[in-house]
Protein backbone atom coordinates (compact mmCIF):
# COMPACT_ATOMS: atom_id res chain seq x y z
CA UNK A 1 0.00 0.00 0.00
CA UNK A 2 1.51 3.32 -1.13
CA UNK A 3 1.59 6.24 1.26
CA UNK A 4 0.93 9.74 -0.04
CA UNK A 5 3.62 12.41 0.40
CA UNK A 6 1.45 14.38 2.86
CA UNK A 7 0.85 11.30 4.98
CA UNK A 8 4.52 10.42 4.76
CA UNK A 9 5.52 13.84 6.08
CA UNK A 10 2.90 13.57 8.81
CA UNK A 11 4.27 10.17 9.89
CA UNK A 12 7.85 11.50 9.91
CA UNK A 13 6.75 14.49 11.94
CA UNK A 14 4.80 12.36 14.42
CA UNK A 15 7.63 9.91 14.97
CA UNK A 16 10.23 12.70 15.08
CA UNK A 17 8.19 14.67 17.61
CA UNK A 18 7.66 11.52 19.67
CA UNK A 19 11.40 10.87 19.76
CA UNK A 20 12.18 14.47 20.77
CA UNK A 21 9.53 14.48 23.52
CA UNK A 22 10.66 11.11 24.89
CA UNK A 23 14.31 12.18 24.85
CA UNK A 24 13.45 15.47 26.52
CA UNK A 25 11.48 13.70 29.23
CA UNK A 26 14.23 11.11 29.72
CA UNK A 27 16.96 13.72 30.04
CA UNK A 28 14.80 15.73 32.47
CA UNK A 29 14.23 12.62 34.61
CA UNK A 30 17.94 11.70 34.59
CA UNK A 31 19.09 15.24 35.44
CA UNK A 32 16.39 15.52 38.14
CA UNK A 33 17.43 12.14 39.57
CA UNK A 34 21.15 12.98 39.62
CA UNK A 35 20.55 16.38 41.22
CA UNK A 36 18.11 15.13 43.85
CA UNK A 37 20.37 12.15 44.65
CA UNK A 38 23.32 14.48 45.11
CA UNK A 39 21.27 16.82 47.31
CA UNK A 40 19.95 13.96 49.44
CA UNK A 41 23.42 12.43 49.70
CA UNK A 42 24.87 15.76 50.85
CA UNK A 43 22.05 16.08 53.41
CA UNK A 44 22.69 12.54 54.60
CA UNK A 45 26.41 13.23 54.92
CA UNK A 46 25.72 16.45 56.80
CA UNK A 47 23.41 14.55 59.16
CA UNK A 48 26.05 11.88 59.69
CA UNK A 49 28.69 14.55 60.38
CA UNK A 50 26.36 16.18 62.91
CA UNK A 51 25.70 12.82 64.57
CA UNK A 52 29.42 12.13 64.72
CA UNK A 53 30.16 15.54 66.20
CA UNK A 54 27.39 15.03 68.74
CA UNK A 55 28.75 11.59 69.70
CA UNK A 56 32.27 13.03 69.99
CA UNK A 57 31.05 15.85 72.19
CA UNK A 58 29.13 13.39 74.33
CA UNK A 59 32.23 11.25 74.69
CA UNK A 60 34.45 14.24 75.49
CA UNK A 61 32.02 15.50 78.11
CA UNK A 62 31.91 11.97 79.62
CA UNK A 63 35.70 11.90 79.86
CA UNK A 64 35.82 15.44 81.25
CA UNK A 65 33.09 14.67 83.80
CA UNK A 66 34.90 11.47 84.75
CA UNK A 67 38.11 13.41 85.35
CA UNK A 68 36.33 16.11 87.33
CA UNK A 69 34.55 13.49 89.40
CA UNK A 70 37.85 11.69 90.10
CA UNK A 71 39.37 14.99 91.14
CA UNK A 72 36.42 15.74 93.45
CA UNK A 73 36.47 12.25 95.02
CA UNK A 74 40.26 12.43 95.47
CA UNK A 75 39.93 15.84 97.14
CA UNK A 76 37.06 14.69 99.39
CA UNK A 77 38.95 11.55 100.36
CA UNK A 78 42.03 13.55 101.20
CA UNK A 79 40.40 16.53 102.88
CA UNK A 80 37.34 15.01 104.52
CA UNK A 81 37.91 11.29 105.16
CA UNK A 82 41.69 11.59 105.49
CA UNK A 83 41.60 14.48 107.97
CA UNK A 84 38.89 12.80 110.06
CA UNK A 85 40.90 9.58 110.18
CA UNK A 86 43.89 11.64 111.30
CA UNK A 87 41.81 13.15 114.11
CA UNK A 88 40.75 9.65 115.19
CA UNK A 89 44.39 8.59 115.00
CA UNK A 90 45.44 11.50 117.24
CA UNK A 91 42.68 10.85 119.78
CA UNK A 92 43.54 7.16 119.88
CA UNK A 93 47.12 8.15 120.64
CA UNK A 94 45.85 10.19 123.59
CA UNK A 95 43.54 7.36 124.67
CA UNK A 96 46.41 4.89 124.56
CA UNK A 97 48.38 7.08 126.97
CA UNK A 98 45.58 7.10 129.55
CA UNK A 99 44.46 3.49 129.08
CA UNK A 100 43.75 2.15 132.59
CA UNK A 101 43.69 -1.59 131.88
CA UNK A 102 45.96 -3.77 129.71
CA UNK A 103 42.85 -5.04 127.81
CA UNK A 104 41.94 -1.50 126.85
CA UNK A 105 45.54 -0.78 125.75
CA UNK A 106 45.51 -3.91 123.53
CA UNK A 107 42.18 -2.93 121.97
CA UNK A 108 43.42 0.61 121.30
CA UNK A 109 46.57 -0.79 119.65
CA UNK A 110 44.44 -2.99 117.41
CA UNK A 111 42.27 0.01 116.42
CA UNK A 112 45.53 1.91 115.80
CA UNK A 113 46.62 -0.67 113.26
CA UNK A 114 43.25 -0.57 111.46
CA UNK A 115 43.20 3.23 111.42
CA UNK A 116 46.74 3.34 110.02
CA UNK A 117 45.70 0.95 107.27
CA UNK A 118 42.60 3.05 106.55
CA UNK A 119 44.71 6.23 106.35
CA UNK A 120 47.18 4.58 103.95
CA UNK A 121 44.43 3.11 101.81
CA UNK A 122 42.60 6.45 101.61
CA UNK A 123 45.83 8.18 100.62
CA UNK A 124 46.57 5.54 97.96
CA UNK A 125 43.06 5.69 96.45
CA UNK A 126 43.14 9.50 96.38
CA UNK A 127 46.57 9.36 94.77
CA UNK A 128 45.48 6.85 92.15
CA UNK A 129 42.42 8.87 91.31
CA UNK A 130 44.47 11.97 90.61
CA UNK A 131 48.20 12.02 91.33
CA UNK A 132 48.95 15.32 93.07
CA UNK A 133 52.31 15.32 91.29
CA UNK A 134 50.51 15.61 87.95
CA UNK A 135 48.52 18.56 89.22
CA UNK A 136 51.48 20.30 90.83
CA UNK A 137 54.56 19.34 88.81
CA UNK A 138 53.26 18.16 85.45
CA UNK A 139 53.44 15.09 83.19
CA UNK A 140 57.19 14.43 83.35
CA UNK A 141 57.28 14.19 87.15
CA UNK A 142 54.02 12.22 87.26
CA UNK A 143 55.43 9.56 84.88
CA UNK A 144 58.62 9.46 86.94
CA UNK A 145 56.59 8.97 90.09
CA UNK A 146 54.52 6.26 88.39
CA UNK A 147 57.73 4.40 87.45
CA UNK A 148 59.14 4.87 90.98
CA UNK A 149 55.98 3.43 92.52
CA UNK A 150 56.94 0.06 90.97
CA UNK A 151 60.51 0.15 92.33
CA UNK A 152 59.62 -2.27 95.10
CA UNK A 153 57.68 -4.63 92.84
CA UNK A 154 59.79 -7.67 92.22
CA UNK A 155 60.54 -8.77 88.66
CA UNK A 156 59.63 -5.51 86.92
CA UNK A 157 62.13 -2.96 85.65
CA UNK A 158 61.05 0.48 84.53
CA UNK A 159 63.11 2.80 82.38
CA UNK A 160 62.01 6.37 81.84
CA UNK A 161 63.88 8.69 79.52
CA UNK A 162 63.10 12.33 78.77
CA UNK A 163 64.42 14.25 75.80
CA UNK A 164 63.52 17.85 76.16
CA UNK A 165 64.71 20.55 73.80
CA UNK A 166 62.67 23.38 75.23
CA UNK A 167 60.65 23.85 78.37
CA UNK A 168 57.13 24.02 77.14
CA UNK A 169 54.01 24.28 79.25
CA UNK A 170 51.52 21.54 78.46
CA UNK A 171 47.80 22.00 78.86
CA UNK A 172 46.41 20.26 81.96
CA UNK A 173 43.73 18.38 79.98
CA UNK A 174 46.37 17.06 77.57
CA UNK A 175 48.62 16.03 80.46
CA UNK A 176 45.85 14.17 82.28
CA UNK A 177 44.78 12.29 79.14
CA UNK A 178 48.33 11.29 78.19
CA UNK A 179 48.95 10.17 81.75
CA UNK A 180 45.77 8.04 81.71
CA UNK A 181 46.95 6.38 78.49
CA UNK A 182 50.30 5.56 80.13
CA UNK A 183 48.48 4.18 83.19
CA UNK A 184 46.34 1.99 80.90
CA UNK A 185 49.40 0.73 79.00
CA UNK A 186 51.33 -0.05 82.21
CA UNK A 187 48.32 -1.82 83.67
CA UNK A 188 47.97 -3.95 80.50
CA UNK A 189 51.71 -4.77 80.43
CA UNK A 190 51.65 -5.99 84.02
CA UNK A 191 48.21 -7.59 84.19
CA UNK A 192 47.87 -9.28 80.80
CA UNK A 193 51.27 -9.32 79.12
CA UNK A 194 53.34 -10.33 82.19
CA UNK A 195 56.07 -7.94 81.08
CA UNK A 196 59.31 -7.69 83.07
CA UNK A 197 60.73 -4.63 81.30
CA UNK A 198 58.89 -1.46 80.49
CA UNK A 199 60.50 1.55 78.92
CA UNK A 200 58.91 4.96 78.42
CA UNK A 201 60.52 7.66 76.34
CA UNK A 202 59.16 11.17 76.30
CA UNK A 203 60.43 13.64 73.70
CA UNK A 204 59.39 17.26 74.01
CA UNK A 205 60.07 20.00 71.53
CA UNK A 206 58.63 23.48 71.15
CA UNK A 207 56.00 22.25 68.72
CA UNK A 208 55.28 18.62 69.58
CA UNK A 209 55.29 15.86 72.13
CA UNK A 210 56.16 12.26 71.31
CA UNK A 211 55.82 9.36 73.67
CA UNK A 212 57.24 5.90 73.00
CA UNK A 213 56.17 2.98 75.11
CA UNK A 214 57.71 -0.47 74.90
CA UNK A 215 57.37 -3.68 76.90
CA UNK A 216 58.78 -7.18 76.58
CA UNK A 217 55.54 -8.99 77.42
CA UNK A 218 53.56 -11.69 75.65
CA UNK A 219 52.37 -9.38 72.91
CA UNK A 220 49.44 -10.26 70.65
CA UNK A 221 48.39 -10.57 67.03
CA UNK A 222 48.11 -7.07 65.60
CA UNK A 223 45.27 -8.07 63.27
CA UNK A 224 43.12 -8.98 66.27
CA UNK A 225 43.43 -5.42 67.51
CA UNK A 226 42.26 -4.07 64.17
CA UNK A 227 39.24 -6.35 64.22
CA UNK A 228 38.20 -5.95 67.82
CA UNK A 229 38.80 -3.07 70.21
CA UNK A 230 38.66 -3.77 73.94
CA UNK A 231 37.39 -1.25 76.48
CA UNK A 232 40.94 -0.11 77.24
CA UNK A 233 41.78 0.59 73.60
CA UNK A 234 38.43 2.30 73.14
CA UNK A 235 39.24 4.49 76.12
CA UNK A 236 42.68 5.33 74.70
CA UNK A 237 41.21 6.14 71.27
CA UNK A 238 38.57 8.40 72.80
CA UNK A 239 41.12 10.29 74.87
CA UNK A 240 43.44 10.69 71.89
CA UNK A 241 40.63 11.91 69.71
CA UNK A 242 39.64 14.38 72.41
CA UNK A 243 43.06 16.03 72.59
CA UNK A 244 43.62 15.54 68.83
CA UNK A 245 46.66 13.33 69.28
CA UNK A 246 47.55 10.21 67.30
CA UNK A 247 48.17 6.85 68.87
CA UNK A 248 49.66 3.82 67.20
CA UNK A 249 50.18 0.40 68.69
CA UNK A 250 52.16 -2.48 67.23
CA UNK A 251 52.57 -5.94 68.58
CA UNK A 252 53.43 -9.50 67.66
CA UNK A 253 53.02 -12.66 69.72
CA UNK A 254 55.99 -13.03 72.13
CA UNK A 255 57.57 -9.81 70.89
CA UNK A 256 56.03 -7.33 73.29
CA UNK A 257 54.27 -4.10 72.51
CA UNK A 258 55.49 -0.87 70.97
CA UNK A 259 53.22 2.14 71.14
CA UNK A 260 53.71 5.71 69.99
CA UNK A 261 51.75 8.79 70.86
CA UNK A 262 52.16 12.04 68.96
CA UNK A 263 50.73 15.35 69.97
CA UNK A 264 51.27 18.66 68.22
CA UNK A 265 50.88 21.77 70.32
CA UNK A 266 48.24 24.14 68.99
CA UNK B 1 21.53 8.45 -1.00
CA UNK B 2 20.10 5.15 0.23
CA UNK B 3 23.51 3.50 0.07
CA UNK B 4 25.16 6.36 1.91
CA UNK B 5 22.55 6.20 4.65
CA UNK B 6 22.97 2.42 4.86
CA UNK B 7 26.75 2.85 5.19
CA UNK B 8 26.23 5.32 8.07
CA UNK B 9 23.74 2.93 9.69
CA UNK B 10 26.02 -0.08 9.38
CA UNK B 11 29.07 1.91 10.60
CA UNK B 12 27.27 3.09 13.76
CA UNK B 13 25.91 -0.42 14.33
CA UNK B 14 29.40 -1.90 13.98
CA UNK B 15 30.85 0.60 16.48
CA UNK B 16 28.00 -0.22 18.88
CA UNK B 17 28.71 -3.94 18.47
CA UNK B 18 32.40 -3.40 19.24
CA UNK B 19 31.51 -1.45 22.40
CA UNK B 20 29.01 -4.17 23.30
CA UNK B 21 31.74 -6.79 22.96
CA UNK B 22 34.06 -4.63 25.09
CA UNK B 23 31.29 -4.41 27.71
CA UNK B 24 30.94 -8.19 27.78
CA UNK B 25 34.72 -8.56 28.25
CA UNK B 26 34.77 -5.89 30.97
CA UNK B 27 31.81 -7.56 32.65
CA UNK B 28 33.54 -10.94 32.60
CA UNK B 29 36.75 -9.41 33.99
CA UNK B 30 34.81 -7.84 36.88
CA UNK B 31 32.30 -10.63 37.35
CA UNK B 32 33.66 -11.52 40.79
CA UNK B 33 33.37 -7.98 42.16
CA UNK B 34 30.11 -7.20 40.41
CA UNK B 35 28.64 -10.33 42.05
CA UNK B 36 24.95 -11.11 42.17
CA UNK B 37 23.92 -7.49 42.55
CA UNK B 38 23.58 -7.03 38.82
CA UNK B 39 23.10 -10.61 37.71
CA UNK B 40 21.28 -11.11 34.41
CA UNK B 41 22.79 -7.96 32.91
CA UNK B 42 25.66 -10.04 31.55
CA UNK B 43 23.12 -12.39 29.99
CA UNK B 44 21.36 -9.39 28.47
CA UNK B 45 24.63 -8.14 26.96
CA UNK B 46 25.49 -11.61 25.63
CA UNK B 47 22.00 -12.11 24.12
CA UNK B 48 22.19 -8.66 22.49
CA UNK B 49 25.60 -9.44 21.02
CA UNK B 50 24.60 -12.85 19.65
CA UNK B 51 21.40 -11.35 18.17
CA UNK B 52 23.35 -8.50 16.52
CA UNK B 53 25.82 -10.97 14.98
CA UNK B 54 23.11 -13.36 13.74
CA UNK B 55 21.07 -10.46 12.32
CA UNK B 56 24.15 -9.00 10.59
CA UNK B 57 25.10 -12.36 9.04
CA UNK B 58 21.53 -12.90 7.81
CA UNK B 59 21.44 -9.35 6.42
CA UNK B 60 24.68 -9.89 4.50
CA UNK B 61 23.42 -13.20 3.14
CA UNK B 62 20.22 -11.43 2.17
CA UNK B 63 18.12 -13.68 4.41
CA UNK B 64 15.17 -11.86 6.04
CA UNK B 65 16.09 -11.33 9.70
CA UNK B 66 12.85 -10.08 11.23
CA UNK B 67 12.31 -13.48 12.86
CA UNK B 68 15.32 -12.71 15.01
CA UNK B 69 13.64 -9.54 16.32
CA UNK B 70 10.55 -11.53 17.36
CA UNK B 71 12.65 -13.99 19.36
CA UNK B 72 14.94 -11.26 20.70
CA UNK B 73 11.96 -9.22 21.98
CA UNK B 74 10.83 -12.16 24.12
CA UNK B 75 14.31 -13.06 25.45
CA UNK B 76 15.20 -9.39 26.01
CA UNK B 77 11.99 -8.85 27.99
CA UNK B 78 12.54 -11.89 30.22
CA UNK B 79 16.24 -11.19 30.87
CA UNK B 80 15.89 -7.45 31.53
CA UNK B 81 12.85 -8.08 33.75
CA UNK B 82 14.82 -10.61 35.80
CA UNK B 83 17.68 -8.08 36.01
CA UNK B 84 15.31 -5.47 37.45
CA UNK B 85 13.66 -7.99 39.80
CA UNK B 86 17.12 -8.84 41.18
CA UNK B 87 18.11 -5.19 41.46
CA UNK B 88 14.86 -4.02 43.06
CA UNK B 89 14.90 -6.94 45.50
CA UNK B 90 18.04 -5.47 47.05
CA UNK B 91 16.26 -2.19 47.73
CA UNK B 92 12.61 -2.95 48.56
CA UNK B 93 10.56 -5.89 49.71
CA UNK B 94 7.93 -7.09 47.28
CA UNK B 95 6.31 -10.35 46.30
CA UNK B 96 8.65 -11.74 43.65
CA UNK B 97 6.10 -14.41 42.75
CA UNK B 98 3.73 -11.68 41.48
CA UNK B 99 6.56 -10.23 39.43
CA UNK B 100 7.29 -13.66 37.91
CA UNK B 101 3.59 -14.04 37.04
CA UNK B 102 3.70 -10.62 35.39
CA UNK B 103 6.79 -11.60 33.36
CA UNK B 104 5.07 -14.86 32.33
CA UNK B 105 1.88 -13.03 31.33
CA UNK B 106 3.68 -10.46 29.17
CA UNK B 107 5.79 -13.25 27.62
CA UNK B 108 2.59 -15.08 26.63
CA UNK B 109 1.26 -11.85 25.10
CA UNK B 110 4.49 -11.43 23.11
CA UNK B 111 4.23 -15.02 21.83
CA UNK B 112 0.52 -14.63 20.98
CA UNK B 113 1.32 -11.41 19.12
CA UNK B 114 4.00 -13.21 17.09
CA UNK B 115 1.58 -16.05 16.26
CA UNK B 116 -1.73 -14.30 15.62
CA UNK B 117 -1.52 -10.50 15.41
CA UNK B 118 1.84 -9.76 13.79
CA UNK B 119 2.85 -13.26 12.64
CA UNK B 120 6.51 -14.13 12.65
CA UNK B 121 6.27 -15.81 9.23
CA UNK B 122 4.69 -12.72 7.55
CA UNK B 123 7.95 -10.78 7.90
CA UNK B 124 6.43 -7.89 9.83
CA UNK B 125 7.83 -6.01 12.80
CA UNK B 126 6.35 -7.10 16.13
CA UNK B 127 5.71 -3.43 16.86
CA UNK B 128 2.94 -4.07 19.42
CA UNK B 129 5.06 -6.43 21.49
CA UNK B 130 8.12 -4.20 21.10
CA UNK B 131 6.17 -1.10 22.20
CA UNK B 132 4.70 -2.93 25.19
CA UNK B 133 8.10 -4.22 26.36
CA UNK B 134 9.74 -0.82 25.83
CA UNK B 135 7.06 0.92 27.90
CA UNK B 136 7.63 -1.69 30.63
CA UNK B 137 11.42 -1.11 30.53
CA UNK B 138 10.87 2.66 30.78
CA UNK B 139 8.59 2.05 33.78
CA UNK B 140 11.20 -0.20 35.43
CA UNK B 141 13.91 2.44 34.92
CA UNK B 142 11.79 5.32 36.26
CA UNK B 143 10.68 3.21 39.23
CA UNK B 144 14.31 2.37 39.98
CA UNK B 145 15.19 6.07 39.95
CA UNK B 146 12.43 6.72 42.49
CA UNK B 147 13.62 4.11 44.95
CA UNK B 148 17.36 4.11 44.24
CA UNK B 149 19.36 4.08 47.49
CA UNK B 150 21.09 7.34 48.39
CA UNK B 151 24.69 6.27 47.95
CA UNK B 152 27.76 7.57 46.23
CA UNK B 153 30.02 4.69 45.44
CA UNK B 154 31.32 3.00 42.32
CA UNK B 155 28.65 0.26 42.36
CA UNK B 156 25.72 2.67 42.71
CA UNK B 157 27.20 4.88 39.99
CA UNK B 158 27.43 1.85 37.67
CA UNK B 159 23.82 0.84 38.40
CA UNK B 160 22.59 4.41 37.90
CA UNK B 161 24.54 4.54 34.62
CA UNK B 162 23.06 1.27 33.36
CA UNK B 163 19.58 2.44 34.35
CA UNK B 164 20.07 5.82 32.64
CA UNK B 165 21.31 4.03 29.50
CA UNK B 166 18.29 1.72 29.48
CA UNK B 167 15.89 4.65 29.96
CA UNK B 168 17.58 6.73 27.27
CA UNK B 169 17.69 3.95 24.67
CA UNK B 170 14.20 2.53 25.14
CA UNK B 171 12.55 5.95 25.46
CA UNK B 172 14.44 7.28 22.45
CA UNK B 173 13.59 4.33 20.24
CA UNK B 174 10.02 3.83 21.48
CA UNK B 175 8.37 5.75 18.63
CA UNK B 176 10.72 4.24 16.03
CA UNK B 177 9.64 0.67 16.86
CA UNK B 178 6.05 1.80 17.38
CA UNK B 179 5.95 3.03 13.78
CA UNK B 180 8.36 0.43 12.37
CA UNK B 181 5.76 -1.28 10.17
CA UNK B 182 4.72 2.05 8.62
CA UNK B 183 8.33 3.26 8.29
CA UNK B 184 9.28 0.34 6.02
CA UNK B 185 6.60 1.48 3.57
CA UNK B 186 8.04 5.00 3.32
CA UNK B 187 10.83 6.34 1.11
CA UNK B 188 14.55 6.11 1.80
CA UNK B 189 14.44 8.87 4.42
CA UNK B 190 13.06 6.43 7.00
CA UNK B 191 16.61 5.04 7.39
CA UNK B 192 17.39 8.23 9.33
CA UNK B 193 15.16 6.88 12.12
CA UNK B 194 17.06 3.60 12.17
CA UNK B 195 20.29 5.60 12.30
CA UNK B 196 18.84 7.47 15.32
CA UNK B 197 17.99 4.11 16.88
CA UNK B 198 21.60 2.97 16.36
CA UNK B 199 22.91 6.21 17.84
CA UNK B 200 20.72 5.73 20.97
CA UNK B 201 21.95 2.17 21.24
CA UNK B 202 25.56 3.33 20.85
CA UNK B 203 25.04 5.93 23.61
CA UNK B 204 23.51 3.21 25.83
CA UNK B 205 26.52 0.95 25.28
CA UNK B 206 28.96 3.83 25.83
CA UNK B 207 27.29 4.70 29.16
CA UNK B 208 27.55 1.04 30.25
CA UNK B 209 31.17 0.95 29.05
CA UNK B 210 32.05 4.09 31.04
CA UNK B 211 30.37 2.66 34.15
CA UNK B 212 32.17 -0.69 33.87
CA UNK B 213 35.48 1.01 33.08
CA UNK B 214 35.21 3.24 36.16
CA UNK B 215 34.17 0.22 38.23
CA UNK B 216 37.20 -1.77 37.09
CA UNK B 217 39.56 1.15 37.68
CA UNK B 218 38.30 1.76 41.21
CA UNK B 219 38.16 -1.89 42.27
CA UNK B 220 41.68 -2.37 40.91
CA UNK B 221 42.90 0.43 43.18
CA UNK B 222 40.90 -0.95 46.11
CA UNK B 223 42.18 -4.51 45.77
CA UNK B 224 45.84 -3.77 45.02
Amino acid sequence: MAVSEDNENFIYMMIGTGIVIMLGLTLTIIVFFIRSQRKMFEKQMQLQRLELTHKEQLLYSTITTQEEERKRIAKDLHDEVGSKLNVIHLNLFRLKKVASTPELATTVTEIFTVINEAINTTRRIAHDLLPPTLESFGLKEAIKELCDSYLNVEGVTFRFEVMQHEDRKIDKVVEVNIFRVIQELVSNSLKHAAASEISIRLALSSSALRLEYRDNGKGFDNTLLKRKHGLGMYNIDSRMSMIKATFHLESQPNKGVFATLNYTFP
Amino acid sequence: MKEQLNVILSSISTIAEVILLANIILYLLNRKNLNLHIKWFDVFLAVSFVTEIVAAIMFRKKIPNLHVLHIYTLVEFIVLSLFYVGMLQKIITFRTRRMYWFIALVSVLIILNSIFIQPIDKLTFNSYAKTLTQVIFIAYAIFYFFIAPIEDNVRSRLLNGINSGILLYYAGSLFIFMGSNILTKLDVFHIVFWISNSVFYLIFQLIVFYGLWQFQKTTKILYT
